[in-house]
């Protein structure tokens, strides 16, 4: 009897729990959406009076109608790609000596690497500032694809140098014997044969760079506005404009991300746990 | 004098130069470049902040910036409104920092049960990883919205409130509703992380020790969380590091506000070097933040290196 018990309690409590939890990841997200298809009217009335029949994307539209909005999602596209392929470059370059070479000190080189990540970023915020202002940087494109790659570069390192570890060494030696040279060997063998671990550092660049706010705010005003700072200028002026813009803008700035990591969620949990690994 | 075929043997002998590099020379080109960014785009600025903490900087009235010891930190450490906002953040912090570990330990858990669906639910699970800190503030903003927040509309319906609730309104309230946020936001990661070491404990542990009559929490605190030691500690240093330094949520979740009730350390540096432009009193208070980050990072370091000892 109890073990009969056991058996249908222990299913039930999983997936209540799993419910409860579903309930808690989700829910902020499916209101964002149900408010960026329903006029304000519906769900500001009291009781919330959702209705189907007034489903609509037109909120959608006008937020894709307005000029500086779709300029800031070209922004982030751009910036994004840009770091994503600086980071890979110039940490790929930099992991494989870190995980094959014979070079002195790496500790420290390794150490140094996270040192870095903990650098807080509003100590940057004012000199970067001021070195963007005085190079005439500013509002530009590259004021934040040289600041977010910076960022970023530690932890692209220090992804790859792990998956690097993970390639047998023989594999690197007989292509070296059949007259590779060595910067040939590195993009000919380890990071074809590395490419889940490449795939998954490079979508981890790419998210970060287009979910970063704090630099964007401070570094771009007019020509060079990420779609999160114009989000953020949405939320704070709109007083009296319609929430259901506000909502759409909130979901097209999540969007590029969400689908990324629901698409190619087994690279990202992979890169994600390698990432840490120490 | 530079002719085609001297320009061409110099490049000839360049590329062999390059070739019959030995390793170690090799090895450090090849780091060069990131050792540049590094220091260049990392390093520079904050010696350049460093700088400037000890400076006088009054950008709209003169380009002097004369050098005066300690007078700003001995400023910002005596203003009320640092002090105040210490507090806060170490609360902020402590909230989050406990509500996301714990959470994210029975997410893992539960994830690292048999259960149909899983993997379905293990990427619903990452879902506010996804979701931008800036987008994360407007979520719960909307949430808790007085109008048209869902939480008034359940609760109302519920009968657990008699008239909708300006929840961002009430100083304590809106600092929890901003842990909270951070919470969802943070706890995906760090519960990827404790699953992956979950996964990592051999089965055969669990199996011996249910041969030995062991029950579910006798397991659980036997082996499970053992294992789960190190990697528990370097998630609480994980996000007391990233709570300590939360900005973007707090942005758009409530500017601030009520009042200045949840300013915290990041947003202080913020408001007094891009609104009241007093740079020289800003960097002092950022210098001040890095160096409580530092000593909860440098913990981390201890914890991981005598960990890769061992």
């Amino acid at each position: 009897m109890t073990r009969l018990l056991r058996q249908w309690t222990k299913p039930t409590v999983i997936y209540a729990l799993v419910l409860f939890f579903l309930l808690w990841t989700v829910a902020p997200v499916l209101w964002i959406i149900i408010m960026s298809v329903q006029p304000e009217i519906n769900y500001v009335s009291v009781p919330p009076n959702l209705k189907l029949s007034d489903v609509s994307l037109r909120w959608y539209g006008g937020m894709l109608a307005q000029p500086d909005f779709v300029a800031s999602l070209w922004t982030s596209t751009i910036v994004s790609f840009a770091t994503m392929l600086f980071c890979l470059v110039i940490g790929a370059l930099a992991a494989y000596p870190l995980s094959r070479l014979n070079v002195p000190h790496k500790n420290i080189f390794l150490l140094f690497s996270i040192i870095s990540r903990m650098i807080p970023a509003i100590i940057l915020i004012i000199p970067m500032f001021l070195l963007m202002r005085s190079f005439k940087l500013l509002d530009t494109y590259w004021s934040l694809i040289i600041v977010y790659s910076a960022f970023l570069l530690p932890y692209v390192i220090w992804m790859l140098k792990n998956f690097f570890d993970q390639i047998p060494y023989a594999l690197e030696a007989a292509a070296r014997m059949d007259g590779c040279s060595r910067l040939g060997a590195l993009f000919r063998v380890i990071i074809p044969v590395s490419a889940p671990g490449v795939v998954a550092t490079a979508i981890f660049a790419f998210i970060g760079a287009w979910n970063e706010f704090l630099f964007g705010l401070i570094l771009s005003t007019n020509t060079a506005v990420p779609v999160m700072v114009k989000l953020s200028s949405l939320v704070s002026t709109t007083f009296h404009s319609d929430n259901s813009l506000v909502a759409a803008a909130g979901v097209l700035a999540m969007l590029p991300v969400v689908v990324v990591v629901f698409a190619l969620n087994r690279y990202i949990i992979r890169g994600l746990v390698e990432g840490v690994k120490y | 004098m530079d002719t085609a075929s001297t320009r061409e043997t110099r490049r000839t002998r360049l590329v062999q130069r390059f070739h019959r590099m030995d390793e170690t020379k090799f090895g450090l080109l090849l780091l060069s470049p990131a050792m540049v960014v590094l220091l260049g785009i990392l390093g520079i600025p904050i010696g350049y902040a460093i700088v400037m903490s000890f400076q006088r900087i009054e950008l709209t009235i003169s380009p002097e910036r004369p050098f005066v010891g300690l007078e700003n930190y001995a400023e910002v450490l005596s203003s009320p409104a640092l002090h105040a906002s210490v507090w806060r953040t170490l609360v902020f912090a402590a909230m989050t920092v406990v509500s996301s570990v714990l959470l994210a330990l029975v997410l893992a858990l539960l994830l690292n049960e048999q259960f149909r669906g899983r993997k379905v639910v293990r990427v619903l699970f990452l879902l506010p990883w996804a979701v931008a800190p800036v987008v994360s503030g407007v979520l719960w903003r909307f949430l808790f919205q007085s109008n048209y927040g869902l939480v008034n509309a359940v609760l109302y319906q519920l009968g657990v409130i008699k008239q909708y609730v300006t929840w961002l309104n009430d100083a304590t309230i809106a600092l929890s509703i901003a842990s909270i946020a951070t919470t969802w936001k943070t706890t995906p990661f760090l519960m990827l992380i404790i699953l992956a070491a979950l996964q990592s404990i051999p089965e055969s542990l669990f199996r011996a020790a249910r041969m030995d009559g062991a029950g579910p929490w006798a397991r659980f605190r036997a082996i499970t969380l053992p294992h789960l030691r190190g990697i528990l500690v370097f998630s609480v240093v994980m996000q007391t590091i990233v709570s300590l330094q939360t900005f973007d949520l707090i942005f758009t979740l409530t500017r601030g506000g009520p009042g200045q009730e949840t300013v915290v350390l990041s947003f202080l540096v913020f408001i007094n070097a891009f609104e009241r432009l007093s740079l020289g009193a800003a960097s002092a208070m950022a210098i001040l933040l890095a160096i409580l980050i530092i000593i909860a990072g440098s913990l981390s370091m201890l914890f991981m290196l005598s960990r890769r000892r061992a």
